[in-house]
């Protein structure tokens, strides 16, 4: 079924509207509807039209490559206005092609594949499929403007009305289509008011969810919690050292200055943005110049996330992103691309930490029994601020020990007895969140401020020695602590060493494989989001591809008859009598329309010319028996005869002559 | 005996052209409007091929066979085939004398010039395939003694279309002995009045006189042999036969016979024609009725419609004519 006459040319003048491609549109349209004034028409056999599917399928996979490199994310809706430009190639081909429709064999590679089936000889016209096509493209590119709702309702229902069944009227069926209409407009309304309850909904039921890693201002530690903690092998991070300086050994998400029930949370959540020049470098401290340095990959999911940065950095480059930061340490990406790959200079000293306050000494209550008695057996009081630290930190690593098997403490713990205090107490083992709490609590129990800080321990090198991977599983909480004699944040990480030992034991026995993926597509990562054009390189790369479907579409044709005249040129070559001059007279006849067809003899066609006396007959007749002769009787034509079919070419080719 | 290719003595010539211009006249009286048909069963005849003429009952099959028999001074039989035929029905069968205490050979009705085989395909297969050593070879191998049949010997079959009720298809080996298979067909209006008129008061059959004697037969024959064809020709004979065996829908396609069956009946109709050498045009016009019956068309080809008879045609069409 054909489109009534212009719908396509509007649906299309609709999606360039929309898509802001107006004249590329129009033309589109032109050319189609053009087709229906002229009759002139392509002979396109149905491998022809296969070739031109296969042309808009490479299409398809093209602008798919090219939106998916070229977009953050990638973008259906991006993808499905550029629809109608990436099926138009068969659109122009049906439209223009002598057969009104396409074998739907065109458009599976299976069914061109299998010569059977109830389906493979079916025919269709795509055209409504791509006035479709267009309404997609529009309203993918909809621009939100109050018209294009009305302008849309008015093409489907013209489209429909090509269709019309004969037992409405037209009143009634014009009724019945503006009903719809209406009802479509209301409905979708609702359905908009319907998608922004349901996706604040699974907003926030997500950001529930997924709290303990994206929100800066609170920490669920696993303190408390039973069993095992499992976290997996995943490579979220590289660091390549810089030559020169040791790697950072811890890398900083987050920090956070109050505690409550195994929950961290931060007083000072303000974020402010910073500034990242256009070389994409950030100076966080510009006053900052003593310097370690090192290079971090990571991805950056939707383009979002935090930075894990060491102690003290005071300085990123290579980060084409919108940032901000907030005087808890936080380097938050709100903007960006998939993936990172800075370089981060760092040092002892300042750092983006806002200075210690109350909060940094705050003792929960529900902890301090435990705690001062520790602090009391440690004799804290009467010890300077740095031998406090030494002790503490010795203490840790003389009596506890580490352990992800949290087990059964729950059930026989006495009344107002905290899972940490019963960890400082008793088990004296834990992970490495109860190091880090109790560590930050007995700083502040004996008076020296400290935060409590997650991130990620840097701690496996992978080849050359100056890489190294950061896993899920090397997650990590230490303390940072406020030395009042430097006026600076230290990080202060008191887990037992072993930790690490125990969490490779964990490592998976198919971790090297998956690593090496992981590695090619860091690789890949590097270079989808470099700064470099990639669209272009694309392009060249499509370009060919394209040109050479378009070449085979137009010349192969042509090369398949040059071929076949090869070959029957081979084939004649050794026969006699082929100078024979009444090829001379074929072709004169032929070009006055009394073409020979390839399967038609001599004689058969020697009537036909006859017929249209053209040519004097008693001449033409001896001409042919002649030739025939020549041609085909083994023995061949004495002289004579030789000269009469010259003579009686030559007459018939001059009686036409003189006849026109 | 001039051989092939060699000077040809005109006289030879033409009086081998009368002989078919006086056959054909004397069929045509009583096949009125059968002009094409006559032309390729003497062809057939004339270049030592066999002939099925399939068609539907009261075309004029058995009129024609037995119009061109009685226009000959030759010998003609008959076998109707029921489905009860034997073998020996057609070959013979030694009978025991009890006088000279002997078996004595009683010939069948396959030794003679020209055999009407009526409905052929109404006896069984094993009947059918009697014929096979006398049509191919022209003997017969009865009770393991060879009997060698007249040099003029003839078969021209005839048989309802396949389709209908109570007959046995031919195996194909025989299908492959005949040179020529084509149909009548109804004739014109004209044509059909005036077979009306000619049997008003009498068959015309009845009047037919024999205007050749075998001898003159014979003659005709290796004049016919004589016929010049270049190798051009043989080539696109081979290539329409060659496509048989790679055209779709075809499970069978023809085999080297076919090419000599048409090479022979396309010699055939260039002498009719009064020319010494084939045309292309011979080729082209006797294709379809010598290749046709010989293919075996795929079963599933078959139900879709397509039939040996298209498929030769279509490759006539697509194998171009040398001009």
């Amino acid at each position: 079924m054909k489109t009534p006459p212009l719908l396509t040319l509007c649906a299309l003048l609709l999606w360039g509207w929309q898509a802001e491609m107006l004249p590329w549109a129009a033309l589109m349209g032109v050319l189609l509807e053009l087709s229906r004034l002229v009759s002139t028409r392509w002979e396109l056999s149905d491998s022809d039209l296969n070739r031109v599917w296969d042309l808009c399928g490479l299409l398809f996979l093209g602008a798919a490559v090219i939106i998916y490199t070229s977009e953050d994310v990638m973008d259906a809706f991006a993808f499905a206005r550029w629809q109608p430009f990436i099926f138009f190639p068969m659109m122009l081909a049906q439209a223009w092609s002598a057969q009104e429709k396409i074998a739907l064999r065109t458009f599976s590679w299976l069914m061109r594949r299998s010569s059977g089936g109830p389906l493979a000889d079916k025919r269709i016209n795509i055209s409504f499929l791509y006035f479709a096509v267009c309404i997609m493209g529009a309203s993918a590119a909809n621009q939100r403007s109050p018209w294009f709702y009305p302008a849309m309702a008015a093409l489907v229902l013209l489209a429909l009305k090509s269709v019309q069944p004969r037992r409405l009227s037209t009143p009634a069926w014009l009724t019945l289509a503006c009903l719809v209409a209406v009802a479509g407009h209301t409905g979708q309304e609702q359905l908009r008011v319907l998608q922004s309850k349901v996706e604040s909904a699974v907003g926030n039921w997500l950001g529930s969810l997924a709290r303990g890693r994206m929100d800066f201002g609170e920490s669920r530690t696993a303190i408390g919690r039973i069993g095992r903690i499992k976290l997996s092998g995943k490579i979220v991070l590289r660091v390549d050292s810089e030559p020169g300086s040791a790697p950072p050994p811890l890398l900083r998400e987050m920090s956070f200055d109050g505690y409550r029930n195994g929950l961290w949370s931060a007083s000072k959540t303000a974020l402010s943005s910073t500034v990242v020049d256009t070389n994409d470098a950030v100076s966080l401290l510009p006053e900052k110049v003593n310097a370690s340095a090192a290079s971090i990959s990571r991805y950056l999911p939707k383009g979002r996330g935090l930075l894990a940065l060491p102690h003290g950095t005071f300085e990123m480059r290579n980060l084409p992103v919108a940032l901000e930061t907030s005087p808890m340490g936080v380097a938050k990406v709100t903007a960006g691309p998939g993936f990172v790959n800075f370089t981060a200079r760092f040092g002892p000293g300042e750092s983006l930490d806002a200075p210690p306050d109350d909060a940094d000494l705050a003792v929960p209550e529900p902890e301090r029994a435990a705690l001062a008695e520790i602090a009391g057996a440690l004799n804290l009081d009467s010890k300077s601020e740095s031998e406090k630290i030494q002790t503490i930190a010795r203490y840790f690593q003389d009596h506890f020990s580490y352990s992800l098997y949290l087990g059964e403490s729950r059930f026989n713990r006495a009344e107002n007895e905290t899972a940490l205090s019963r960890f400082l107490r008793e088990t004296r083992a834990g992970h490495c969140e109860y190091f880090a709490t109790a560590t930050a609590l007995l700083l502040r129990q004996a008076g020296i401020p400290a935060r409590y800080a997650t991130g990620y321990a840097v701690q496996e090198p992978a080849g050359n020695g100056k890489t190294f991977v950061v896993r899920e599983r090397h997650a990590h909480a230490w303390t940072m602590v406020y030395r009042d004699d430097k006026g600076a944040w230290e990080d202060l990480d008191t887990t037992p060493a072993s930790w690490n030992e125990i969490e490779e034991t964990r490592a998976s026995f198919f971790e090297p494989i998956s690593d090496a993926f992981s590695r090619l597509w860091l690789e890949f990562s590097k270079w989808r989001w470099s700064k470099a054009n990639r669209t272009r390189y694309l392009v060249a790369l499509l370009i060919p591809l394209v040109l050479f479907l378009v070449w085979r579409i137009i010349f192969n044709k042509q090369r398949r008859r040059t071929g076949k005249a090869r070959l029957n040129l081979a084939a004649q070559a050794p026969w006699p009598g082929t100078d024979s001059e009444f090829y001379l007279l074929e072709r004169k006849l032929a070009e006055q329309g009394l073409e020979r067809a390839p399967d038609e003899p001599l004689n058969h066609w020697k009537q036909r010319v006859f017929a249209a006396q053209k040519v004097p007959s008693d001449a033409l007749d001896t001409a042919l028996q002649l030739h025939l002769k020549y041609r085909f009787d083994p023995r061949g034509l004495t002289p004579a005869e030789r000269g009469d079919l010259r003579e009686n070419t030559t007459r018939c080719v001059e009686e036409m002559a003189r006849i026109r | 005996m001039p051989s092939p290719g060699s000077p040809q003595n005109d006289g030879d010539f033409a009086a081998a052209r009368q002989v078919f211009n006086r056959l054909a006249a004397s069929i045509e009286s009583v096949m009125m409007g059968q002009d094409r048909a006559i032309r390729h069963l003497l062809a057939a005849f004339a270049s030592g091929g066999h002939v099925l003429l399939e068609d539907y009952p009261g075309t004029g099959k058995t009129t024609l066979a037995k119009v061109q028999a009685l226009s000959m001074h030759a010998g003609f039989k008959r076998i109707q085939f029921p489905p009860d035929l034997l073998p020996s029905d057609i070959l013979g069968v030694s009978v025991f004398n009890p006088r000279d205490q002997e078996f004595h050979f009683h010939d069948g009705p396959v030794f003679t010039n020209v055999l009407l085989a009526d409905e052929i395909n109404r006896a069984s297969p094993r009947t059918q395939s009697a014929l096979l050593e006398a049509m191919g070879e022209n003997q017969v191998s009865v009770e393991g003694v060879r009997r060698d049949l007249p040099d003029l010997f003839f078969v021209i079959a005839t048989q309802n279309p396949v389709e209908f009720r109570g007959t046995y298809p031919l195996p194909e080996a025989q299908m492959d002995r005949f040179a020529l298979q084509f149909s009548l067909g109804y004739v014109s209006a004209i044509h059909e009045v005036a077979v009306l008129t000619a049997q008003e008061r009498s068959h015309p059959i009845e009047s037919v006189e024999p205007c050749v004697s075998a001898a003159e037969v014979l003659r005709l024959r290796q004049a016919v042999q004589a016929i010049r064809i270049s190798d051009e020709i043989k080539h696109y004979i081979v290539s329409l036969v060659s496509a048989t065996r790679s055209a779709p829908g075809v499970q069978l396609g023809a085999s080297p016979r076919a090419s000599i069956a048409l090479m022979k009946v396309s010699q055939a109709l260039a002498l009719f024609d009064g020319r010494e050498f084939v045309g292309p045009e011979h080729v082209h016009e006797i294709a379809v009725p010598v290749i046709a019956h010989r293919l075996v068309m795929e079963p599933q080809a078959k139900f879709s419609g397509a039939t040996a008879r298209g498929a030769v045609e279509e490759i006539v069409r697509r194998v171009p004519v040398p001009a």
